[in-house]
């Protein structure tokens, strides 16, 4: 039997995965990527498919492209089909996600990832089994990410871990920022949650008018700017929470999520022990490790199949 | 795939198994349509513990998808300096809920050394202590402790944890006027006895 796969995401991990999953041909035949998000110069460091001739350009279309135009041989003898879907996976039909094997996601926002696992689950639900797709979810940040294996209604769906989640943002006490301004960050916090509500970040009085602001702020408190770092560009970056993402962690997670394709393919692995979870930290040494992640009994998506 | 196949034929037998002697439970089909976020809101609102100085109302259907979930919350403490005030609060679910908590804000304009004249509140697990383990009844509880265990160090109203840190006495008198609609330091305050 060979599969299809649906790709979430175009982008670090997602050009990895769709490079992965056309080596293997041999048990892929079709591999469907959609992605709502455009081309951006700042994307090309490590979502290698895209060159700058491909900015504002579909990362979904591109990316399919760029597999059929240097695997000819692939396409033309029907051994590998690879449709592009520029659009918003959570606007999605049920019935679209029905016709795969696996869905693998490289996907860089949670609400995205919340909707394809309760639609999953659901569809594992209303069909009693007869489809219960497996969701590899793969996720980077930086030098860090994980991999989660989830098999709808067999092992933890996404949301039985929720109660695990690190906090973000929001990190600092509400006083803090408005009484006890310490760094810059806190000074960014007030001015967009206090200052100034409902900019456009990518408007470019606005980010003058929130640079000013900034810097007003912190001569009032006294917290020094390095001026070689203290531009638009860095209070956007924070402000968006923008965290570098690198190639070499998007290669490490993308490949573990193809390796846990490949064991439940191969029949390698053993669903009643599956560590179904697998972290990786590569900031300081090289930290991994799997592990089995019980379902939650109470878990409001999965919880009653 | 053929190990996967079998768990899912296994599976398939298991629940028509329950289903046949009656041990199924059935999703509740209402909820299927409606976001995990909302989801977990229905879930936190079906097994609210509610203290009974507090009552609470839904402001929208869950279901209205044009609609952010707002909760308005009312607190009438039972002891403390705040005895006899009623104190209103919006609670904002966004999508995200809950990996993000709600935006809480006062409504009333009241005498706290933790609370600002716009109604922003200092209260850890709101911000900085938050934890998707955490659920309403927890955000009901701690803004009920807000009225009972209050803190001059950090203070969002400045004034009334100077008065807090140096005359308690004072700082209860003050609290009692406020709640009366009465006018401190040029700040009027709302009536919300």
């Amino acid at each position: 039997m060979l599969c299809k796969v649906l790709i979430l995401g175009a982008g670090g991990l997602g050009c990895e995965l769709l490079k992965n999953l056309v080596m293997l041909n041999e048990i892929v035949n079709e591999i469907h990527i959609i992605d709502y998000d455009t081309i951006e110069l700042t994307n090309l460091n490590r979502q290698f498919l895209f060159t700058t001739n491909d900015i504002g350009k579909s990362k979904a279309e591109v990316a399919a492209n760029y597999i059929k135009s240097h695997f000819p041989k692939l396409i033309n003898e029907d051994k590998l089909k690879i449709v592009a879907h520029y659009k918003d996976l959570t606007k999605v039909p049920i019935g679209f996600l029905s016709k795969f094997d696996f869905v693998i996601s490289g996907l860089d926002a949670i609400e995205p990832r919340r909707f394809i696992n309760q639609k999953l689950v659901e569809l594992t639900r209303t069909t009693n089994f007869e489809k219960c797709i497996p969701f590899i979810d793969g996720g980077v940040e930086g030098l860090k990410g994980h991999a989660k294996t989830i098999i709808p209604g067999i092992t933890a769906c996404w949301e039985c871990s929720i109660d695990t989640f690190p906090l973000t943002q929001l990190t600092v006490p509400m006083c803090t920022i408005i009484n006890n301004p310490r760094n810059i960050d806190h000074i960014i916090e007030y001015v967009v949650s206090v200052e100034l509500k409902n900019l456009n970040y990518d408007n470019e009085e606005d980010q003058n008018t929130l640079l000013s602001h900034c810097i007003q702020r912190a001569n009032k408190y006294n917290i020094e700017l390095d001026p070689l770092k203290f531009n638009t560009n860095y209070i956007i970056g924070i402000v968006k929470k923008i965290i570098p993402n690198v190639c070499t962690t998007n290669a490490i997670i993308a490949g573990q999520c193809c390796n846990e394709l490949l064991k439940i393919y191969y029949d390698l692995s053993d669903f009643d022990n599956l560590e179904n979870f697998t972290n990786y930290n590569g900031s300081q040494g090289s930290y991994l490790i799997s592990f089995s992640h019980d379902r939650m009994p109470d878990c409001v998506i999965c919880g009653d199949i | 795939m053929l190990k996967l196949r079998e768990l899912k034929e296994r599976k398939k037998r298991e629940t028509q198994f329950l289903e046949k002697t009656g041990g199924a439970t059935t999703g509740e089909p209402n909820l299927i349509s409606l976001s995990p976020g909302r989801i977990r809101l229905q879930n936190d609102l079906d097994h609210l513990n509610l203290p009974p100085q507090c009552t609470l109302e839904l402001q929208s259907s869950l279901s209205d998808m044009n609609e952010q979930p707002l909760i308005t919350l009312c607190i009438s403490p039972r002891e403390g300096p705040y005895l006899g005030g009623a104190f209103k609060f919006n609670l904002k679910f966004n999508e995200m809920y809950p990996i993000e908590p709600p935006s809480a804000i006062c409504l009333n304009k009241i005498f706290h050394p933790n609370i600002d004249l716009n109604g922003k509140i200092c209260l850890n697990i709101l911000r900085e202590d938050w934890s998707p383990a955490l659920d309403l009844t927890s955000i009901v509880i701690g803004l009920l402790y807000l009225f009972l265990d209050f803190t001059s160090t950090d203070p969002l109203n400045q004034q009334a944890a100077e008065v807090l840190a140096n005359d308690r006495n004072r700082f209860c008198e003050l609290v009692q006027r406020a709640m009366l609609g009465s006018e401190i330091n040029n700040v009027r305050y709302d009536r919300v006895v």
